[in-house]
């Protein structure tokens, strides 16, 4: 079963091609994660999904309906800026964003999910008031509120602290394993390694990735090695069969060069100084979509902050 | 609950649930209407403090009679019926003509400045024989304010009755037989009689002041001029708010633009007729505290209702696309006016228009539709017969022009409510419109 058909689709922008010839498919039930670099694509397509934008070539086909707004009430959206009105009380507003979804009563709900987010207290305060992660969850909540089928999350955890961030994953993660279809789109690799059942990276416009985690880095092998070291960063300088060398402070990564042999570079930094650790691995994600994208995009994704043990 | 209404009761309630709106429902009828109230208020208020008037007769022949007039006045004229003083006493002092009349008359020019006298009056030394060419045979009243009249208006009678008494001697009648057969008898205005098709009885015909015909039209037209200000004009925030804080992009998911724009007119819609509603109430109560039911047209109630629908709808998809077009408040603001000043408009030509409700200007001005709505209602809440196929005319004009601009505004909203950046010009606005 497929929860949202891309074909060929292709969205242009006053000359701007922001989406070229996307095809993509995601299947029901699981977690798709969209990367890419700022002004890629992701949220066009995610616009596009939502029938806030239509395509000018290509076909999509939402929860099985291609007709326009069929399916509107069976997905959920949370927009990358959030969109709240600020004059609204919290409980009005979560009720309207929810009947206008589903068309039914869902006060249950909304107490439920402000329960499960500690805004129990701030229901009846105006959207103003709100503290800027509040409003975020408020956000989500409304989302979620009329229990969608597909959840199309629009850089959900960005502005949030890492609390906030672990009460908001665990929540997409229930409601996927509800049954619920989630794609949300991401700077965060490392969250998207983690939570992702499938990867689409969207770069130009064009797809350049799609598949699951480890069907991605099979495709680059294992070329990546993690070492701490006893000498500085400075130490691996100029070494035969390295590519890039990424200094993370407490660990450093490098990129092998093609046909680079791990052992002799081993042998190699050895000789100029002590090492604690050394691991030969496939590249993280985030290494990918440096490569891909390249050192400037990296700039808005996050480093991976886990250091070899 | 259908979507659109949601988003209409979302509307209605984010507009009538603020003090702010109680607190218009209350103030703009004052603030609109402050000048006609005030008028009424202070209509029999006169100031009751003596009229010093200097005569300056070249004739000859009628300061006597002007002094002898006015102290009849006084003495009979300037108190109610309780014995207490509504009205000025007019004192005149008759001054010789000097040698120099430009320097007596800027003597007595420069005594008004001192506030010695109210006035001075100057009789030409012709008078008696206007008739004579070449002679001076002006009447001319100086005073610092040309519009307060009262006492200009007054001298007429007793001067002219001088000056006829004087002419009938001359030619030897008898002037009380002259002023019995010339006297002049003052007209009235009157409301036109219909018969009520139900009882057969006949009604209208009472005695209408120049204050009634023109409060009453007034105060409907303002009521209108209210409804559309308070119904469509917010929507060009709301909009301008949904789309700057990308609420938008979240209801857009939900339902389609133009379905949005709907929901928010009908919102506008349903907050206008609150309005009509409440002012209703009001002014049963109040004309019925009062005794004046008959003044009030409510035979045009269903009319307002009408045409306050498409009133709404025509300014609120302009206000709602001019709102689509806004990123922020300093350019909402500046984008106003293109909603307001149609709105505006007939404000500043409904004198002319109920000077002359039946004439070429009120008809053709009337028929326009932008204006439709407050001067058709204007001329038909005035005394006068307005044909029946004028409203008709301008209401089928109306709706044409409402089903443009919301197809228009629908189209412009749908192109800008999802457009950051740059705010579009009139330009590319109608590009939107008209584009394909």
């Amino acid at each position: 079963m497929t929860a949202v058909e891309i074909e060929s689709v292709t969205k242009t922008f006053a000359g701007h091609r922001a989406v070229d010839d996307l095809s993509l498919r995601v299947p029901s039930g699981c977690t798709y994660g969209f990367i890419g670099p700022n002004g890629s694509g992701k949220t066009t397509t995610l616009r596009m999904i939502m029938r806030i934008l239509l395509p000018d070539r290509g076909r999509l086909r939402v929860l099985g309906e291609e007709r326009l707004a069929a399916a509107t009430e069976r997905v959920g959206y949370l927009p990358e800026e959030r969109g709240l009105y600020r004059k609204m009380k919290v409980r009005p507003l979560l009720r309207f964003f929810g009947e206008m979804k589903s068309g039914r009563d869902v006060r249950g709900e909304v107490d439920a999910w402000l329960e499960r987010f500690e805004l129990t207290a701030w229901a009846d305060k105006k959207v103003e008031a709100l503290s800027k992660g509040m409003s975020q969850k408020v956000q989500f909540i409304s989302a979620v509120v009329s229990r969608p089928e597909l959840l199309i999350l629009d850089e959900p955890f960005t502005g949030l602290d890492p609390v906030n961030v672990d009460a908001l994953r665990e929540a997409v993660l229930e409601l996927r394993a509800g049954g619920s279809t989630v794609i949300f789109s991401t700077h965060d690799m490392a969250a998207a390694e983690r939570m992702c059942d499938f990867i689409f990276m969207i770069y130009r416009g064009r797809k350049v990735l799609d598949g699951t985690l480890r069907e991605i880095q099979d495709r680059y092998g294992s070329d990546t090695v993690r070492l701490k070291i006893e000498g500085g960063a400075g130490a691996l300088r100029g070494l035969a069969g390295v590519a890039e060398v990424r200094n993370h402070g407490r660990f450093q990564e490098l990129h092998l060069a093609p046909g680079a042999d791990a052992q002799a570079l081993l042998g190699a930094i050895l000789g100029r100084t002590g090492v604690r650790h050394f691991e030969l691995g496939k590249p993280s994600l985030h290494d990918i979509f440096v490569r891909i994208a390249g050192p400037e995009a990296a700039a808005a994704a996050p480093e991976p902050e886990e250091a070899p043990a | 609950m259908n979507r659109v209404l949601r988003v209409a009761r979302r509307e209605y309630a984010a507009q009538v649930r603020t003090k702010g709106f109680l607190l218009s429902l209350l103030l703009f009828p004052v603030l609109f209407s402050g000048s006609t109230i005030a008028f009424v208020l202070l209509k029999d208020r006169v100031d009751t403090a003596d009229k010093r008037i200097a005569v300056l007769d070249h004739s000859g022949i009628v300061a006597e009679s002007l002094l002898a007039a006015a102290e009849e006045r006084n003495a009979e004229e300037i108190l109610d019926e309780q014995g207490v003083q509504t009205k000025p006493r007019y004192l005149f002092e008759s001054l010789a003509p000097e040698e120099d009349v430009a320097a007596q008359k800027l003597a007595l020019s420069d005594r008004v400045r001192r506030r010695e006298l109210h006035a001075f009056f100057e009789v030409g030394p012709d008078v008696l024989h206007p008739e004579i060419e070449g002679g001076d045979t002006g009447l001319r009243y100086y005073s610092e304010n040309p519009l307060k009249s009262e006492v200009r208006s007054w001298l007429w009678w007793p001067v002219n009755q001088r000056l006829i008494e004087i002419r009938a001697r001359e030619e030897g009648l008898d002037p009380q037989v002259v002023a019995r057969v010339t006297g002049r008898i003052g007209t009235e205005s009157m409301g036109l009689l219909s018969r009520d098709a139900a009882t057969g009885e006949l009604s209208g015909g009472q005695r209408t002041g120049e204050l009634e015909a023109i409060l009453a039209p007034m105060a409907v037209m303002m009521i209108l001029f209210i409804m559309t200000l308070m119904g469509a004009l917010p929507l060009l925030g709301s909009t301008m708010e949904e789309k700057s804080l990308r609420i938008a992009e979240v209801l857009l998911g939900t339902i389609s633009p133009f379905g949005l724009m709907l929901g928010k007119l009908l919102g506008g819609v349903a907050v206008s007729l609150t309005i009509l509603s409440f002012y209703s109430v009001v002014a049963y109560a109040v004309s019925s505290f009062t005794g004046s039911v008959a003044l009030v047209p409510f035979a045009l109630l269903p009319w307002l209702v009408a045409i306050t629908l498409a009133s709404l709808l025509m300014f609120g998809a302009v206000a709602a696309a001019v709102g689509a077009s806004c990123n922020d408040q300093a350019e909402a603001s500046a984008r106003t006016p293109l909603v307001i000043v149609p709105i505006l408009i007939p404000m500043f030509i409904w004198f002319p228009i109920l000077q002359d409700p039946l004439g070429g200007f009120a008809t053709a001005a009337s028929l326009v539709p932008p204006f439709t709505p407050a001067l058709m209602t204007l001329r038909l809440a005035s005394p006068a017969s307005v044909p029946l196929w004028q409203p008709v005319v301008g209401f089928l004009g109306v709706l044409l022009f409402t089903l443009a601009t919301v197809w228009g505004g629908a189209r412009v909203f749908r192109a800008g409510i999802l457009m950051q950046g740059q705010a579009p010009n009139l330009r590319t606005m109608l590009r939107w419109v008209f584009g394909r």
